[in-house]
């Protein structure tokens, strides 16, 4: 007999796991709704941008030659909510997990296999959502303190993330039905007097995306730089007033490599060009944002050769994709592959100047590209070379 | 199978597809890397969260009681979010060598904005003794209960107290 009491599972039945344990309020499922309704749709935003800006970064083979250059502002707006959305978040999935916490201690702990995959697949979406909001922050400051290669496995995570997400929604669809809305059936069963109380709660998580959003949104939302006081970057912190990814220094670029620069264009009917030749080349200008995959951007004036002009004169067809090559040594970026809606557009420059001077070493001095509608990381300095790939 | 039926089954089939191919790709991909270290991290953010952030916070709201967690709650969850979305740009170790990466003075940026949350809720429970201003179905905790006839600033009902927040 007594040894069967030991046995009890009941027994273990203690501290957070007693009935009754958690007797505080807004730990209900309309709440759970309210909150996770906002956070789910936060994440998904977070997740489309993403895919959109892993497309343009490494678009699939049939896809080179058809992305969209326009709006020219896309990208600038995709990643801009790429990151305002994870950002917003952070209080939105901190708040919804909060008011879910007391079900961490359901007992009894696992039913069936069912109750226990459901369990598994709970503690996947946790951990992966509170990891990909982490990391993707320490990612806009350029801080890495974790030992695997950083861009491969917010991707990987990504999917797994919107997986449990799906699965977690199809899993909990008749509650979240019956929670939907104030005069839902679920929530009618609710105490009444909670709702001024969640009300108030929402508010308040409300407030808290607000205030986030508000101290760092500036860094690519210009009229709100005045406020962004926790960005990591600022509109007017840079040199010519533009905000830098990559130094000169940190490209091991110096002003001796530059001596004696040529233009090295590779086609049909190859040519070279100095310095002196390509600034006599006809100039155009265009207004195009320098938009970053860290979640920065901002509007430049910027004027230069249209690439499309140096590719006619090389005799490239229109169809052409290019690489363009920097004279930077090493770093992933250093190649670039442009297709052939790109190049061929109007207000895509090899650019020589910057607001109207000449351009910084650190913006990619003497000539750099820069196209509509596409992720910084792609609009290459120290041009060197541009080749006519077929 | 319903409708309704049907789109269920059809979220959650593609939700365990983006699962795989998400799994699949983190273990197989070589750019990945470790993937024992994003394994472990994993592990390590759920202990942080579910065994330490949240039960400090159930176990402050606990200490605070009732009365005052409702008018806490506010500047506690917008400082808090402030503060987590700070901490990375508060506690990034060595200097940048790009003057444009971290440009701010982010210790007076981050104490500036507590400080206007703190003032927001100083001020927001005076917002119930201004005529005329409604915020309908929300309780502004600190403030008058609608209809209670009492002066701003008190409460006068009790609520039941006790328990975790």
């Amino acid at each position: 007999m007594r040894e069967r009491a030991v046995l009890d599972p009941s027994r273990l039945r203690m501290g957070p796991l007693r009935e009754g344990a958690f007797r505080g309020r807004l730990h209900d499922a309309r709440t759970a709704v309210s909150v996770g309704r906002l956070a789910g749709a936060a994440l998904v935003v977070c997740f489309v941008t993403g895919l959109v800006s892993h497309y343009l970064q490494q678009p699939p083979g049939w896809a080179v030659n058809v992305l969209p250059s326009r709006p020219v502002w896309g990208y600038r707006l995709t990643q801009g909510l790429h990151v305002a959305s994870g950002i917003a978040a952070i209080p939105l999935v901190l708040a919804k997990l909060w008011t879910v916490y007391p079900r961490l201690f359901a007992w009894p702990p696992l039913k069936s296999v069912t109750h226990a995959l459901e369990r598994l697949s709970i503690a996947v979406l946790v951990a992966v959502t509170l990891l990909q909001l982490a990391t993707g922050l320490l990612n806009t400051v350029q801080w890495y303190p974790w030992p695997w290669n950083f861009r491969q496995t917010h991707w990987a995570l990504a999917w797994v993330l919107v997986g449990a997400l799906l699965l977690h929604i199809a899993v909990k669809a008749p509650v979240i039905a019956a929670h939907w809305g104030r005069r839902s059936a679920g929530t009618l069963r609710l105490p009444a007097a909670d709702g001024p109380d969640r009300r108030a709660f929402l508010a308040t998580v409300g407030a808290a995306v607000g205030a986030v959003t508000v101290t760092t949104a500036g860094q690519s939302f210009t009229p709100l730089k005045d406020l962004d006081v926790l960005a990591p970057r600022h509109p007017d912190h840079g040199p010519q007033h533009l905000p830098v990814n990559r130094t000169a220094a940190a490209a091991g670029i110096t002003a001796g490599h530059l001596t004696g620069y040529r233009l090295t264009v590779r086609g049909p009917h190859p040519y070279d060009l100095t310095l002196p030749q390509l600034q006599a080349l006809p100039r155009h200008s265009a207004v195009l944002p320098i938009a970053c995959v860290e979640g920065w951007s901002k509007n430049a004036h910027w004027s230069g050769v249209r690439i499309r002009d140096l590719l006619d004169r090389a005799g490239a067809p229109h169809s052409a994709t290019i690489r363009v090559v920097s004279l930077q040594k090493g770093g992933a970026y250093s190649v670039m592959e442009m297709g052939a809606s790109y190049a061929r557009d109007p207000l895509t420059l090899l650019a020589l100047s910057l607001n109207g001077a000449p351009l910084d070493l650190d913006h990619g001095f003497p000539a750099r590209i820069i196209a509509p509608n596409r992720p910084g990381v792609l609009q290459t300095k120290w041009v060197g070379m541009l080749e006519v790939i077929v | 199978m319903t409708g309704a039926r049907i789109l269920r089954w059809t979220v959650g089939a593609a939700g365990l597809a983006a699962l795989g191919y998400g799994v699949s790709t983190l273990l197989t991909d070589p750019q990945v890397g470790d993937w024992h270290g994003v394994l472990r991290w994993l592990v390590l953010a759920l202990l942080l969260h579910d065994g330490v952030l949240v039960p400090v916070t159930l176990l402050l709201g606990l200490a605070v009681g009732a009365r005052w967690r409702a008018r806490l709650r506010l500047p506690f969850l917008v400082a808090g979010s402030l503060t987590a979305v700070a901490l990375p740009v508060l506690l990034r170790p060595g200097a940048t060598a790009n003057p444009s990466v971290l440009p701010l003075d982010y210790l007076r940026g981050w104490v500036l904005s507590l400080a206007v949350v703190g003032a927001v809720a100083l001020l927001l429970p005076l917002c119930r003794r201004i005529p005329g201003l409604r915020f309908p179905g929300v309780r502004i905790p600190g403030g008058r209960r609608p209809g209670s006839g009492a002066r701003g600033g008190r409460r006068t009902g009790r609520r039941r107290s006790g328990g975790t927040p």
